[in-house]
């Protein structure tokens, strides 16, 4: 008769929970493929529990070795660190976030400049890059006096004269 | 685990704490009460966690992956020590013979469990671990069979008729028995 893992899952959870005289009808059908008697059942129930028990409190004469410990421990401190993640990331991204973490401040404002100017060099007009933008000298001249720019427009003759 | 990975030391004791008794005992038990041997094989085990913690199985629970590593370690020496079987059988009688000297000093609860590792001995490597996963380590079927590699079905089988010829081997132990 075919013995399958169900029968043997419901006999392990007899054996553990069940007297032969509780047993249902099915259940002692069961458990009688297994076993040639009631007998034997209860032998084998209470030899599991015994061994249970028996496992469980068990302690050895022995203890592990503490230089073992010791030894794993001079091992460990040996072992190279794993490089960090990010360090071995090579996509730009990875790099922003990287230089982005960074604690230093001035570092940070630095790479801020950096790209700002970087930003506003690709947005120039190619003709224009490397001077300086022309000033319209009929509409502005220069104060010699505060080095400030006024818009002659706007400032009044009688002002000037005084 | 993930800390034990990153060379984490504070995590690595931890681990070892919790679980190095467990394992030692394995490796008592499994390798016929040798000390010294169950030493190293400890040893060795935790020194493959320092060296390579990356081969850890994440798809296991720790224990259940450090139990099939131990037992892939019993098995290799059970394949070693099938070379020098009748050395080894030897030295079991002379245990045996020593035990039953000692025999009148000792309780019937000592006796049964000298008896029981004894009979264990004489098992094959997968019935004993089987039963020490099941009985000493409290693991769950689905568990022996992952340390196993191995069906639910067969780890059912072998821990049920592993039982079974324990007690037939110690009947005389069993009180019902003795009326």
């Amino acid at each position: 008769m075919e013995r399958s893992d169900r029968d043997l899952t419901l006999l392990e959870q007899l054996l553990q929970t069940k007297p032969f005289g509780k047993l249902s009808s099915g259940e002692r059908e069961l458990v009688l493929r297994f076993f040639d008697s009631e007998a034997e059942y209860e032998s084998i129930r209470h030899h599991t529990s015994h061994v249970e028990g028996v496992l469980s409190a068990d302690t050895l004469s022995v203890e592990p070795d503490p230089a073992i410990e010791l030894r794993l421990q001079q091992t460990l401190s040996m072992q190279p660190q794993p490089e960090p993640k990010v360090a071995t990331q090579s996509s730009f991204g990875s790099l922003l976030v990287f230089l982005f973490s960074s604690k230093h401040l001035a570092f940070k404002t630095s790479l801020l400049t950096i790209a700002f100017i970087s930003t506003f060099w690709v947005s120039m007009p190619t003709g224009q890059r490397g001077s300086i933008p022309p000033i319209d000298s009929t509409s502005y001249h220069a104060d010699t006096f505060n080095n400030t720019w006024y818009d002659s427009s706007s400032v009044s003759i009688d002002f000037l004269q005084r | 685990m993930g800390l034990v990975r990153e060379r984490n030391a504070q995590a690595f004791n931890e681990l070892y704490h919790r679980y190095h008794r467990r394992v030692f005992y394995y490796f008592y038990r499994m390798l016929g009460g040798v000390d010294e041997k169950a030493q190293d094989f400890l040893q060795d085990i935790f020194m493959k966690l320092v060296e390579k913690p990356e081969y850890f199985d994440t798809s296991k629970r720790f224990s259940t992956w450090l139990f099939s590593i131990a037992h892939n370690m019993c098995k290799n020496e059970y394949r070693k020590l099938a070379v020098r079987k009748v050395i080894d059988n030897e030295a079991s009688v002379d245990v045996a013979q020593q035990n039953e000297t000692d025999s009148a000093t000792r309780t019937d609860l000592n006796l049964f469990t000298d008896q029981l590792f004894r009979e264990l001995d004489q098992l094959s490597e997968e019935q004993k671990t089987a039963f020490l996963l099941r009985y000493r380590e409290g693991f769950s079927i689905k568990e022996i069979s992952q340390v196993l590699d191995c069906s639910e079905g067969t780890v059912k089988s072998r821990v049920f008729y592993t039982n079974k010829k324990l007690a037939l081997k110690l009947e005389a132990f069993n009180p019902i028995n003795n009326y």
